[in-house]
């Protein structure tokens, strides 16, 4: 990160923004599993459809297993970037690591505030929002314009957009946040490089949520071992 | 039976549904930004910042949100739009939302897209996507603020590690999401590439102009993806 703009002041967390924050979380998350039925319940209450039991069951159970491991490794794996503000939107809007933690870490970075500061969580939260209403108006025009404008498109400019915006944003994260951080970044990067290659091609068969747990956690252990040796500020 | 299904999937009491979801997603971030802006006030933090920040979020998350246009639209052909429109609003990938999609619908003993798709195949889907979505709400929900005491914990030993920590774990992600991009192919390695480069270049040039800085990220996104479309459809790989 750029050096620390000294005239930014440095507050405590209060502990009432932290009771609202919970409190406007929690109430909004619980509001949003119940509407996620929505439109289940629609097609029972207008068609009478009940699919049965056993088919609702088997269908949970087999999501279940394919995500199960992601509903708790990625909200921890992500807080600390995110922070609580910031988890309670990012679960709720999604897109977390594409444009949460993305305008989180650009506009700390910019305004200068530090980590773990009510500034930097006053900030967080405000990026954290905006990122969140732009997200929802590109999906707003893309539900009810998406074809026509699709169809403006060459496939050239559409390719681009599938594919190539995603790994660009993540190449810009990593060298925003690890520039200043070569000794940490570098060879975390050439190991995971070396380690999603394995994964992909086959000789290395962890899956893909036990390869984010190393990662991240892996990541943790290496910068404290930095820092304790002083190398890592 | 297909179509009429789409029909039903399309219409307007699935968009009421959409509507309310969306409109919670909205009314969130709005009460949250009030009540960041509100606590600027009391901690004699500039509310200028506050909506610097705002306004950073919007410019840095435009060129990803972009990134799921294509994705949506062919998501939209398959399970209908309102639904489309909640689900990517909401927690859920495009390729999670499909996955689980996929999922349900074998579970009801049909295929997304096949001409025997029947309204009852839909509400099992529609069932799927939304329990699955569910499971990272109630984490969330449950684990938030746990976590919060965790990392108070670790902060009352030591308030410097606590930043470090914070970029450690970023660092750890973004590596990992690279990474795993970079393997997939030259042009998301280029992509990748670009980006990075361009973000190092930037953090120079923005020393120097500093109204950039808040364009950096949109700058570095372009110029990989541009680089990455250039070189693809030039060089043909």
């Amino acid at each position: 990160m750029e050096s620390k703009n000294n005239t930014v002041p440095r507050t405590a967390v209060l502990p009432q923004w932290d009771r609202s924050v919970h409190r406007l979380g929690i109430t909004t998350l619980i509001i949003a599993m119940a509407l996620s039925f929505g439109p289940f319940l629609y097609l029972y209450i207008k068609y009478g459809v009940r699919p049965s039991f056993g088919v609702l069951m088997t269908a949970w159970a087999n999501v279940a297993v394919a995500y199960g491991a992601m509903y708790i490794i990625e909200p921890l794996s992500y807080f600390p970037s995110l922070g609580t503000s910031g988890s309670y939107m990012g679960w709720l809007a999604g897109s977390v690591s594409q444009m949460r933690v993305t305008s989180s870490v650009v506009a700390k970075e910019i305004t200068g505030v530090e980590d773990g500061t009510q500034e930097a969580e006053v900030v967080s939260t405000a990026a954290i929002a905006g990122s969140i209403v732009i997200n929802i108006v590109v999906l707003t025009v893309g539900a009810i314009a998406g074809y026509q404008i699709l169809a403006l498109l060459p496939p050239v400019v559409q390719d681009a957009l599938n594919e190539f915006i995603v790994p660009s944003i993540f190449g810009a994260v990593l060298a925003m946040v690890g520039a200043s951080r070569l000794l940490l970044t570098i060879p975390v990067f050439l190991v995971l490089l070396v380690v999603n290659y394995g994964t992909s091609a086959g000789w290395l068969p962890i899956p893909s949520w036990a390869v984010l747990v190393v990662a991240v956690f892996g990541t943790i252990l290496y910068a404290r071992v930095l820092y304790k040796k002083g190398k890592l500020r | 039976m297909l179509e009429e299904t789409l029909k039903v999937a399309n219409e307007f009491g699935v968009w009421i549904c959409a509507f309310a979801m969306v409109a919670l997603v909205v009314v969130q971030s709005t009460l949250y930004t009030r009540l960041a802006s509100k606590t600027a006030k009391e901690i004699n933090f500039p509310q200028k910042d506050v909506r610097r920040a705002f306004r950073t979020g919007v410019i840095t998350a435009f060129g990803p949100a972009l990134g799921s246009f294509i994705v949506m639209i062919a998501m939209m052909a398959v399970i209908g739009a309102p639904i489309t429109w909640m689900r990517l609003s909401i927690i859920g990938s495009a390729s999670t939302e499909m996955t689980a999609a996929t999922i349900g619908a074998e579970a009801a003993g049909f295929e997304l897209g096949a001409a025997n798709f029947s309204i009852e195949a839909l509400a099992v889907i529609f069932f799927t996507m939304g329990i699955n979505g569910c499971g990272w709400l109630l984490v969330a929900t449950l684990l938030t603020g746990r976590m919060d005491s965790v990392r108070h914990k670790i902060a009352g030993g030591d308030a410097k590690w606590l930043p470090v920590l914070t970029t450690a774990a970023t660092v750890g992600v973004y590596a990992n999401m690279g990474a795993q991009r970079a393997v997939a192919g030259t042009g998301s390695l280029v992509a990748w590439l670009g980006g990075a480069i361009t973000m190092l270049l930037m953090n120079i040039v923005a020393k120097k102009f500093k109204f950039l800085k808040e364009y950096k990220m949109g700058i570095a996104l372009i110029m990989g993806t541009v680089l990455a479309a250039v070189v693809t459809n030039v060089f043909g790989l």
